[in-house]
Protein backbone atom coordinates (compact mmCIF):
# COMPACT_ATOMS: atom_id res chain seq x y z
CA UNK A 1 0.00 0.00 0.00
CA UNK A 2 2.93 2.24 0.93
CA UNK A 3 4.60 1.71 -2.22
CA UNK A 4 1.59 2.52 -4.30
CA UNK A 5 1.28 5.74 -2.66
CA UNK A 6 5.17 6.50 -3.27
CA UNK A 7 4.76 5.53 -6.90
CA UNK A 8 1.95 8.04 -7.24
CA UNK A 9 3.88 11.08 -5.57
CA UNK A 10 6.56 10.00 -7.73
CA UNK A 11 4.36 10.17 -10.90
CA UNK A 12 3.04 13.49 -10.23
CA UNK A 13 6.42 15.12 -9.53
CA UNK A 14 7.41 13.26 -13.15
CA UNK A 15 4.80 15.17 -14.62
CA UNK A 16 5.02 18.32 -12.93
CA UNK A 17 9.11 18.46 -14.13
CA UNK A 18 7.76 17.04 -17.72
CA UNK A 19 5.14 19.70 -18.19
CA UNK A 20 7.68 22.28 -16.44
CA UNK A 21 10.50 21.37 -18.95
CA UNK A 22 8.27 21.75 -22.21
CA UNK A 23 6.37 24.67 -20.68
CA UNK A 24 10.34 26.19 -20.29
CA UNK A 25 10.88 28.76 -24.42
CA UNK A 26 8.03 25.83 -25.85
CA UNK A 27 5.77 27.58 -28.54
CA UNK A 28 2.24 28.36 -27.04
CA UNK A 29 -0.66 28.23 -29.75
CA UNK A 30 -2.50 30.95 -28.03
CA UNK A 31 0.88 32.94 -28.30
CA UNK A 32 1.08 32.60 -32.73
CA UNK A 33 -2.37 33.11 -32.62
CA UNK A 34 -2.46 36.46 -30.53
CA UNK A 35 0.57 37.89 -33.44
CA UNK A 36 -2.05 36.49 -36.43
CA UNK A 37 -4.86 38.76 -34.93
CA UNK A 38 -2.36 41.98 -35.25
CA UNK A 39 -1.05 40.77 -38.65
CA UNK A 40 -4.67 40.42 -39.60
CA UNK A 41 -5.08 43.69 -38.02
CA UNK A 42 -2.56 45.42 -40.28
CA UNK A 43 -4.64 44.34 -43.37
CA UNK A 44 -7.64 46.03 -41.93
CA UNK A 45 -5.53 49.28 -41.48
CA UNK A 46 -4.24 48.48 -44.77
CA UNK A 47 -7.58 48.57 -46.43
CA UNK A 48 -8.47 51.88 -44.51
CA UNK A 49 -5.66 53.48 -46.24
CA UNK A 50 -6.63 52.90 -49.45
CA UNK A 51 -10.10 53.81 -48.82
CA UNK A 52 -8.49 56.90 -47.35
CA UNK A 53 -6.41 57.54 -50.46
CA UNK A 54 -9.05 57.79 -52.90
CA UNK A 55 -9.19 61.48 -53.70
CA UNK A 56 -4.91 61.38 -54.27
CA UNK A 57 -4.10 59.05 -56.87
CA UNK A 58 -0.11 59.34 -56.06
CA UNK A 59 -1.56 58.77 -52.28
CA UNK A 60 -3.75 55.80 -53.53
CA UNK A 61 -1.12 54.31 -55.67
CA UNK A 62 1.40 53.81 -52.56
CA UNK A 63 -1.41 52.91 -49.89
CA UNK A 64 -2.06 49.93 -52.52
CA UNK A 65 1.41 49.13 -52.90
CA UNK A 66 1.85 49.17 -49.41
CA UNK A 67 -1.71 47.26 -49.12
CA UNK A 68 0.27 43.92 -51.55
CA UNK A 69 3.15 44.07 -48.73
CA UNK A 70 0.50 43.59 -45.98
CA UNK A 71 -1.34 41.10 -47.59
CA UNK A 72 1.68 39.56 -48.72
CA UNK A 73 3.24 39.38 -45.15
CA UNK A 74 -0.19 37.75 -44.07
CA UNK A 75 -0.31 35.24 -46.28
CA UNK A 76 3.19 34.60 -44.89
CA UNK A 77 2.08 34.28 -41.49
CA UNK A 78 -0.63 32.17 -42.22
CA UNK A 79 1.60 29.81 -43.80
CA UNK A 80 4.29 29.95 -40.47
CA UNK A 81 0.77 29.56 -38.43
CA UNK A 82 -0.40 26.88 -39.96
CA UNK A 83 3.29 25.64 -39.49
CA UNK A 84 2.89 26.48 -35.88
CA UNK A 85 0.09 24.49 -35.17
CA UNK A 86 1.33 21.12 -36.74
CA UNK A 87 4.79 21.51 -35.00
CA UNK A 88 2.85 22.05 -31.72
CA UNK A 89 0.76 18.99 -32.86
CA UNK A 90 3.79 16.73 -33.81
CA UNK A 91 5.64 17.52 -30.39
CA UNK A 92 8.36 19.54 -32.78
CA UNK A 93 9.63 22.43 -30.70
CA UNK A 94 12.55 23.71 -32.81
CA UNK A 95 9.91 23.57 -35.92
CA UNK A 96 7.46 25.37 -33.60
CA UNK A 97 10.11 27.77 -32.65
CA UNK A 98 11.26 28.64 -36.51
CA UNK A 99 7.75 28.68 -37.78
CA UNK A 100 6.82 31.30 -34.65
CA UNK A 101 9.87 33.55 -35.69
CA UNK A 102 8.57 33.10 -39.24
CA UNK A 103 5.16 34.51 -38.10
CA UNK A 104 6.80 37.44 -36.29
CA UNK A 105 8.94 38.77 -38.52
CA UNK A 106 5.80 38.53 -41.28
CA UNK A 107 4.08 40.63 -38.26
CA UNK A 108 7.11 43.16 -38.18
CA UNK A 109 7.67 43.34 -41.95
CA UNK A 110 3.58 44.22 -42.00
CA UNK A 111 3.59 46.78 -38.87
CA UNK A 112 6.98 48.45 -41.05
CA UNK A 113 5.03 48.66 -44.02
CA UNK A 114 2.08 50.69 -42.43
CA UNK A 115 4.72 53.12 -41.64
CA UNK A 116 6.23 53.07 -45.22
CA UNK A 117 9.04 51.18 -44.77
CA UNK A 118 9.00 48.34 -47.35
CA UNK A 119 11.05 45.58 -46.78
CA UNK A 120 15.06 44.83 -48.02
CA UNK A 121 14.06 42.62 -50.40
CA UNK A 122 10.84 43.75 -51.60
CA UNK A 123 12.67 44.88 -54.98
CA UNK A 124 13.18 40.79 -55.07
CA UNK A 125 10.07 39.33 -53.90
CA UNK A 126 8.57 41.41 -57.25
CA UNK A 127 11.20 40.35 -59.47
CA UNK A 128 9.92 36.78 -58.39
CA UNK A 129 6.30 37.23 -58.82
CA UNK A 130 5.76 36.73 -54.74
CA UNK A 131 4.21 40.31 -54.73
CA UNK A 132 2.29 41.56 -57.43
CA UNK A 133 2.22 45.16 -58.53
CA UNK A 134 -1.55 46.06 -58.18
CA UNK A 135 -3.32 47.64 -61.53
CA UNK A 136 -3.17 50.92 -61.34
CA UNK A 137 0.13 51.29 -60.01
CA UNK A 138 3.09 53.11 -61.89
CA UNK A 139 6.24 51.88 -61.81
CA UNK A 140 7.36 55.06 -61.48
CA UNK A 141 5.78 54.50 -57.45
CA UNK A 142 7.29 51.06 -57.47
CA UNK A 143 10.85 52.45 -57.94
CA UNK A 144 9.91 55.24 -55.40
CA UNK A 145 9.25 52.31 -53.17
CA UNK A 146 12.46 50.63 -53.84
CA UNK A 147 14.62 52.85 -54.04
CA UNK A 148 13.84 55.89 -51.48
CA UNK A 149 13.62 56.14 -48.30
CA UNK A 150 10.01 56.81 -47.22
CA UNK A 151 9.84 57.35 -43.62
CA UNK A 152 7.30 57.97 -41.39
CA UNK A 153 7.12 61.63 -40.25
CA UNK A 154 7.95 61.20 -37.08
CA UNK A 155 11.84 60.48 -38.16
CA UNK A 156 12.09 62.94 -40.59
CA UNK A 157 13.41 65.63 -38.23
CA UNK A 158 9.88 66.50 -36.87
CA UNK A 159 7.99 67.39 -39.76
CA UNK A 160 4.22 67.63 -39.36
CA UNK A 161 2.14 65.53 -41.84
CA UNK A 162 -0.73 67.36 -40.83
CA UNK A 163 0.69 70.37 -42.57
CA UNK A 164 1.70 69.69 -45.92
CA UNK A 165 5.13 71.55 -46.18
CA UNK A 166 7.24 71.45 -48.80
CA UNK A 167 10.29 72.09 -46.58
CA UNK A 168 13.88 71.69 -48.21
CA UNK A 169 16.23 69.28 -45.68
CA UNK A 170 19.20 69.31 -48.34
CA UNK A 171 18.05 66.15 -50.15
CA UNK A 172 18.93 65.92 -54.08
CA UNK A 173 17.82 63.72 -57.25
CA UNK A 174 19.40 61.55 -59.18
CA UNK A 175 19.40 64.45 -61.48
CA UNK A 176 20.73 66.63 -58.98
CA UNK A 177 18.29 68.88 -58.20
CA UNK A 178 16.93 69.76 -54.65
CA UNK A 179 14.44 67.74 -53.46
CA UNK A 180 11.13 68.79 -51.44
CA UNK A 181 9.86 66.61 -48.60
CA UNK A 182 6.49 66.46 -48.99
CA UNK A 183 4.23 64.52 -45.81
CA UNK A 184 1.23 63.75 -46.69
CA UNK A 185 -2.41 62.79 -45.35
CA UNK A 186 -1.03 59.32 -44.27
CA UNK A 187 2.24 60.68 -42.73
CA UNK A 188 4.11 59.21 -44.87
CA UNK A 189 7.15 61.70 -46.56
CA UNK A 190 8.28 61.23 -49.93
CA UNK A 191 11.14 63.41 -51.47
CA UNK A 192 9.84 65.03 -54.91
CA UNK A 193 10.69 67.70 -56.64
CA UNK A 194 8.49 69.61 -59.00
CA UNK A 195 5.25 67.95 -57.84
CA UNK A 196 7.35 64.56 -58.94
CA UNK A 197 8.15 62.09 -56.59
CA UNK A 198 11.61 61.07 -57.37
CA UNK A 199 14.14 58.90 -56.04
CA UNK A 200 16.90 60.41 -54.22
CA UNK A 201 19.67 60.62 -52.13
CA UNK A 202 21.07 62.44 -48.79
CA UNK A 203 17.80 61.90 -46.15
CA UNK B 1 -42.60 54.32 -67.41
CA UNK B 2 -42.29 52.45 -63.65
CA UNK B 3 -39.33 53.55 -62.05
CA UNK B 4 -38.51 52.78 -58.55
CA UNK B 5 -36.38 54.58 -56.35
CA UNK B 6 -33.88 52.36 -53.82
CA UNK B 7 -33.47 55.06 -50.79
CA UNK B 8 -31.18 54.94 -48.48
CA UNK B 9 -31.27 56.75 -45.12
CA UNK B 10 -29.20 58.24 -43.17
CA UNK B 11 -25.64 56.81 -44.06
CA UNK B 12 -23.74 59.99 -44.42
CA UNK B 13 -21.43 61.50 -42.12
CA UNK B 14 -17.95 60.71 -43.47
CA UNK B 15 -17.47 63.96 -43.71
CA UNK B 16 -16.11 63.97 -39.82
CA UNK B 17 -12.76 63.00 -39.05
CA UNK B 18 -13.34 59.09 -39.32
CA UNK B 19 -10.28 57.02 -39.02
CA UNK B 20 -9.16 55.34 -35.94
CA UNK B 21 -7.13 57.49 -33.73
CA UNK B 22 -5.10 56.80 -31.23
CA UNK B 23 -6.01 55.59 -28.21
CA UNK B 24 -5.45 57.65 -24.75
CA UNK B 25 -3.92 56.25 -21.86
CA UNK B 26 -3.71 52.75 -22.58
CA UNK B 27 -1.48 50.96 -25.01
CA UNK B 28 -2.68 50.41 -28.37
CA UNK B 29 -1.14 47.02 -28.70
CA UNK B 30 -2.02 45.94 -25.31
CA UNK B 31 -5.26 43.84 -24.36
CA UNK B 32 -6.71 46.92 -22.73
CA UNK B 33 -5.66 49.28 -25.68
CA UNK B 34 -7.30 47.19 -28.44
CA UNK B 35 -10.36 47.33 -26.82
CA UNK B 36 -10.35 51.03 -26.69
CA UNK B 37 -9.35 51.12 -29.73
CA UNK B 38 -12.28 49.47 -30.86
CA UNK B 39 -14.67 51.41 -28.80
CA UNK B 40 -13.33 54.28 -30.21
CA UNK B 41 -13.90 52.59 -33.46
CA UNK B 42 -17.56 52.29 -32.85
CA UNK B 43 -18.04 55.07 -31.12
CA UNK B 44 -17.05 56.72 -34.38
CA UNK B 45 -19.29 55.31 -36.96
CA UNK B 46 -22.02 55.30 -34.66
CA UNK B 47 -21.36 59.28 -34.13
CA UNK B 48 -21.24 59.01 -38.29
CA UNK B 49 -24.21 56.95 -38.66
CA UNK B 50 -26.18 59.32 -36.72
CA UNK B 51 -25.45 62.60 -37.58
CA UNK B 52 -26.33 61.21 -41.74
CA UNK B 53 -29.52 60.65 -39.45
CA UNK B 54 -29.85 63.71 -38.04
CA UNK B 55 -29.04 65.23 -41.33
CA UNK B 56 -31.89 63.70 -42.93
CA UNK B 57 -29.80 62.77 -45.18
CA UNK B 58 -31.15 60.48 -48.62
CA UNK B 59 -29.65 58.81 -50.92
CA UNK B 60 -31.88 57.97 -54.21
CA UNK B 61 -30.64 55.77 -56.66
CA UNK B 62 -32.92 55.28 -59.72
CA UNK B 63 -33.40 51.69 -61.13
CA UNK B 64 -31.48 52.30 -64.11
CA UNK B 65 -28.78 53.76 -62.50
CA UNK B 66 -25.41 51.70 -63.16
CA UNK B 67 -24.42 52.03 -59.62
CA UNK B 68 -27.77 50.64 -57.97
CA UNK B 69 -26.34 47.05 -57.73
CA UNK B 70 -23.33 47.98 -56.19
CA UNK B 71 -24.74 50.63 -53.81
CA UNK B 72 -27.39 48.21 -52.52
CA UNK B 73 -24.43 45.39 -52.24
CA UNK B 74 -22.08 47.78 -50.14
CA UNK B 75 -25.08 49.33 -48.10
CA UNK B 76 -26.16 46.05 -47.19
CA UNK B 77 -22.33 44.58 -46.11
CA UNK B 78 -22.09 47.78 -43.97
CA UNK B 79 -25.18 46.98 -42.24
CA UNK B 80 -24.03 43.43 -41.51
CA UNK B 81 -20.91 44.17 -41.06
CA UNK B 82 -22.45 46.87 -38.03
CA UNK B 83 -23.83 44.67 -36.08
CA UNK B 84 -20.68 42.08 -36.49
CA UNK B 85 -18.98 44.96 -35.29
CA UNK B 86 -21.59 45.72 -32.06
CA UNK B 87 -21.22 41.83 -31.48
CA UNK B 88 -17.80 41.96 -31.08
CA UNK B 89 -17.49 44.89 -28.97
CA UNK B 90 -19.51 43.96 -26.57
CA UNK B 91 -17.73 40.29 -26.03
CA UNK B 92 -14.80 42.85 -26.10
CA UNK B 93 -16.54 45.06 -22.79
CA UNK B 94 -17.55 41.82 -21.64
CA UNK B 95 -13.88 40.12 -21.09
CA UNK B 96 -12.81 43.35 -20.14
CA UNK B 97 -14.91 44.10 -17.37
CA UNK B 98 -13.83 40.20 -16.52
CA UNK B 99 -9.77 41.35 -16.64
CA UNK B 100 -10.51 44.47 -14.83
CA UNK B 101 -12.24 42.82 -12.06
CA UNK B 102 -9.95 40.03 -11.13
CA UNK B 103 -6.34 40.35 -9.71
CA UNK B 104 -4.92 37.36 -12.13
CA UNK B 105 -3.99 37.03 -15.17
CA UNK B 106 -5.67 35.01 -17.52
CA UNK B 107 -3.98 34.69 -21.04
CA UNK B 108 -6.89 33.37 -22.10
CA UNK B 109 -9.13 35.83 -21.51
CA UNK B 110 -6.87 38.37 -22.46
CA UNK B 111 -6.58 36.90 -25.76
CA UNK B 112 -10.39 36.73 -26.42
CA UNK B 113 -10.49 40.30 -25.54
CA UNK B 114 -7.85 41.28 -27.65
CA UNK B 115 -9.07 38.73 -30.57
CA UNK B 116 -13.14 40.37 -30.71
CA UNK B 117 -11.58 43.74 -30.12
CA UNK B 118 -9.27 43.75 -33.39
CA UNK B 119 -12.73 42.14 -35.32
CA UNK B 120 -14.63 44.80 -34.03
CA UNK B 121 -12.15 47.14 -35.66
CA UNK B 122 -12.03 45.29 -38.55
CA UNK B 123 -15.68 44.98 -38.78
CA UNK B 124 -15.89 48.51 -38.50
CA UNK B 125 -13.53 49.75 -41.47
CA UNK B 126 -16.19 47.83 -43.56
CA UNK B 127 -18.57 50.28 -42.51
CA UNK B 128 -16.83 53.35 -42.82
CA UNK B 129 -15.62 52.11 -46.30
CA UNK B 130 -19.36 51.37 -47.19
CA UNK B 131 -19.97 55.17 -45.57
CA UNK B 132 -17.10 56.27 -47.53
CA UNK B 133 -19.10 55.31 -50.89
CA UNK B 134 -22.67 56.51 -49.91
CA UNK B 135 -21.04 59.75 -49.35
CA UNK B 136 -19.32 60.20 -52.19
CA UNK B 137 -22.54 58.65 -54.07
CA UNK B 138 -24.33 61.71 -52.48
CA UNK B 139 -21.96 63.98 -53.82
CA UNK B 140 -21.79 63.26 -57.08
CA UNK B 141 -18.43 61.94 -56.87
CA UNK B 142 -18.61 58.97 -59.39
CA UNK B 143 -14.81 59.21 -60.21
CA UNK B 144 -14.05 57.77 -56.37
CA UNK B 145 -16.95 54.50 -56.67
CA UNK B 146 -14.60 52.04 -58.37
CA UNK B 147 -11.59 52.79 -55.78
CA UNK B 148 -14.32 52.70 -53.09
CA UNK B 149 -15.56 49.36 -54.35
CA UNK B 150 -12.49 47.93 -54.63
CA UNK B 151 -11.69 48.89 -50.81
CA UNK B 152 -14.29 47.74 -49.81
CA UNK B 153 -13.73 44.07 -51.10
CA UNK B 154 -10.09 44.49 -49.69
CA UNK B 155 -11.99 45.39 -45.83
CA UNK B 156 -14.02 42.68 -46.30
CA UNK B 157 -11.75 40.35 -47.03
CA UNK B 158 -9.24 41.50 -43.94
CA UNK B 159 -12.52 41.20 -41.77
CA UNK B 160 -13.37 37.25 -43.16
CA UNK B 161 -9.21 36.54 -42.89
CA UNK B 162 -9.48 38.29 -39.35
CA UNK B 163 -13.21 36.07 -38.51
CA UNK B 164 -10.78 32.75 -39.47
CA UNK B 165 -8.09 33.40 -37.21
CA UNK B 166 -10.57 34.20 -34.25
CA UNK B 167 -12.55 31.59 -35.23
CA UNK B 168 -9.71 29.43 -34.54
CA UNK B 169 -9.58 30.21 -31.36
CA UNK B 170 -13.21 28.54 -30.42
Amino acid sequence: MKDKKLSKIVFIAGAVVFSALLGAGAVDLNDALDKMIDLNGTGTVAAEKVADAADDAKSLEMAKLVQAVVNYEIQQGAAALDAVRAAIASGDDAAAKAAMKDLEAALDVAQEALKGRFPKDFESLVERGEIVIPPGVSQETVIVAIDTPVVPATEAGGVNPNAVPWESKGVQSAQGQEAGIFANAQGLITPQVGGQIVPVTGI
Amino acid sequence: MKKKSWIVSGLLGVLMAFSVGTVQGRDADSVLGAVDEAKNAVAQARAAIKKGNDQSVNLSVSEDSPYLNSVVSVVKQGSENWKLALAALEKAEECEAKLLSSSVKDKNLELYAKANARLAVARVSVVEVSLAYVEAMYNGKTEKLKVLEEAMGDAVEAANRMQATFDLLN
